[in-house]
């Protein structure tokens, strides 16, 4: 299986976990991680496109990947420039989730999440149809 | 990071915000870094806008700040109390 593939299965079995136990604190926690590292995989995707490659990184690598994919698509305009702060914004949120345990996670952040993976991975669709 | 350049950090992004949102701003609530970054923001915004206005805003805060040397993450969160205000069935 390829990110792109991992990616979308990832987020169709998100979207059935929300709509099973999306009441539950934890569950909601764990969905706003995953949909995350989605996007991030789907960013390391778009890269190895290009002849990168990500799995070699060793440091820093989240910041990295949203710093390449400025540096490949958005700097060179093929790719829309509010991708980079949606991609910090799932970051910040992917942290919050994960680090941040007396924060609240609501079923509106996790809908906020979802809305924002979906327009990432339509611009990512975009720019596949134009790089391959 | 030192205290009294985090101190001037939460100051320069609270500005930005301000200065990007006006009175849609509510609050910015601040904490880490958790991982690499150097601070990470929320910012509470008191009504719901669209991703493509909010990813403008935001490349007019991540621009100077990133101009400047930060390496910042910002998030940001809709203000839905007045809207809901207990989520039916919800556990902790």
């Amino acid at each position: 299986m390829d990110e792109l593939s991992f990616a979308e299965e990832t987020i169709d079995r998100m979207k059935d976990l929300y709509g099973l136990a999306g009441n539950h604190a934890v569950v909601r926690r764990t969905i706003i991680s995953r949909i995350y590292y989605s996007a991030h995989h789907l960013s390391r995707y778009l890269l190895r496109r290009v002849g990168l490659r990500p799995e070699t990184w060793r440091r820093n690598v989240h910041q990295r990947v949203i710093d390449e994919i400025h540096r490949q698509f958005v700097a060179t305009n093929m790719m829309n420039a509010q991708m980079i702060p949606l991609l910090r914004d799932m970051r910040r949120n992917r942290i919050n989730a994960d680090y941040q345990l007396r924060t609240t996670i609501s079923e509106g952040d996790v809908e906020d999440m979802f809305d924002m993976f979906d327009v990432y991975l339509n611009e990512c669709r975009r720019l596949l149809e134009v790089i391959t | 990071m030192k205290v009294l350049q985090r101190k001037a950090l939460k100051q320069r992004i609270m500005n930005l915000a301000k200065e990007q949102f006006g009175d849609l701003l509510k609050d910015v609530r601040f904490s880490g870094p958790f991982e690499e970054e150097d601070l990470d923001a929320d910012l509470i915004l008191r009504e719901r806008i669209s991703l493509n206005e909010l990813g403008a805003k935001f490349l007019n805060i991540y621009q100077p700040l990133e101009e400047e040397g930060y390496n910042v993450l910002i998030g940001h969160k809709f203000d839905e109390r007045s809207k809901k205000v207990k989520t039916k069935g919800e556990k902790r």
